[in-house]
């Protein structure tokens, strides 16, 4: 259960790791804009356009960093009980 | 006497039709930019106009740019439904943002041959959220024929125009202030 309880943590840190790979918004964009030089009758000018993306954003690795930090306590917890009751506990991580 | 007055209409009909104000329906978009310590939202929304521009005294450009709420976007759909809701913009009440120009100065006069350019100061109405405010902005004119080219940027207040959002978002996650430029083009009637 412990090794379990580090998994959840772990991957939380992957979470944010990704959030923060991602650019670090707080809403999640699933279209980006794309600034490029185009060359029309007036000269250059910059146009923008929109194009689709998906950068994850604190909206969704926030609640699932989370609950997967919650979940490792949750699981850290119920080991300490059983280990209290004198149950078997999991000592797989070591 | 018939002939000499026919001579002269004819010599200054050039002049007089030069002198004729042009339609100028104009669209294009508008980008704005909120840069908050917590995040920096980068958006757009549609543009479009109707002008009535003198090239021979600009200084008479008239007429309206509107830009629709509900054609707001920021790459996310939430966001963006947030923005349109009674809470931010509210797009049910007030669906346009509008500047009617008042007053236009010549800043940099025109130059080139092909392509034409001045520079303006255009001074108007600018009506968002239902609040009207006078706003002055900087406008750059381009023309080449009968196909024209407007490009402003301006900052505009939140607080200006009575949009509050959710308590502690405006300052924080929005900006206080929203840096907006739009570029529209069209063609003259």
């Amino acid at each position: 259960m412990r090794a379990a309880a580090v998994i959840c943590f772990v991957l939380a840190l992957v979470a944010m790791g990704v959030w923060v790979a991602h650019g670090q918004h707080l809403a999640t964009l699933t279209e980006k804009l794309v600034e490029r030089e185009v060359k029309d009758e007036f000269g250059e000018e910059i146009v923008e356009e929109w194009v689709d993306t998906f950068e994850v954003g604190l909206d969704i690795t926030g609640p699932v960093a989370g609950g997967l930090v919650a979940l490792g306590f949750g699981l850290l917890l119920v080991n300490r009980r059983r280990s209290r009751r004198g149950a078997p506990t999991d000592t797989s991580s070591g | 006497m018939l002939l000499r007055t026919l001579a002269l209409v004819f010599a200054l009909a050039p002049v007089t039709a030069l002198a004729v104000p042009s339609q100028v329906n104009v669209a294009g978009t508008m980008k704005w930019v909120s840069d908050a310590p917590v995040e920096k939202i980068i958006g757009t929304a549609d543009g479009k106009g109707s002008l009535t521009i003198d090239f021979d005294d600009l200084t008479r450009i008239s007429g309206t740019l509107t830009v629709a709420v509900d054609t707001m976007k920021s790459g996310n759909g939430k966001r963006d439904g947030h923005l349109r809701s009674a809470e931010w913009l509210d797009a049910a009440k007030h669906p346009n943002i509008t500047f009617t120009i008042k007053a236009v100065k010549v800043t940099q006069p025109t130059t080139g041959d092909a392509v034409k350019m001045a520079v303006l100061e255009a001074t108007g109405d600018f009506t968002l959220h239902g609040v009207t405010k006078p706003l002055t902005a900087p406008v750059t004119l381009k023309w080449k024929g009968p196909k024209v080219k407007i490009t402003t940027a301006f900052n505009i207040s939140l607080d200006d125009y009575a949009i509050e959002g959710k308590k502690g978002i405006v300052g924080n996650k929005v900006g206080k202030q929203i840096a907006v430029t739009v570029r529209l083009k069209g063609k003259a009637n």
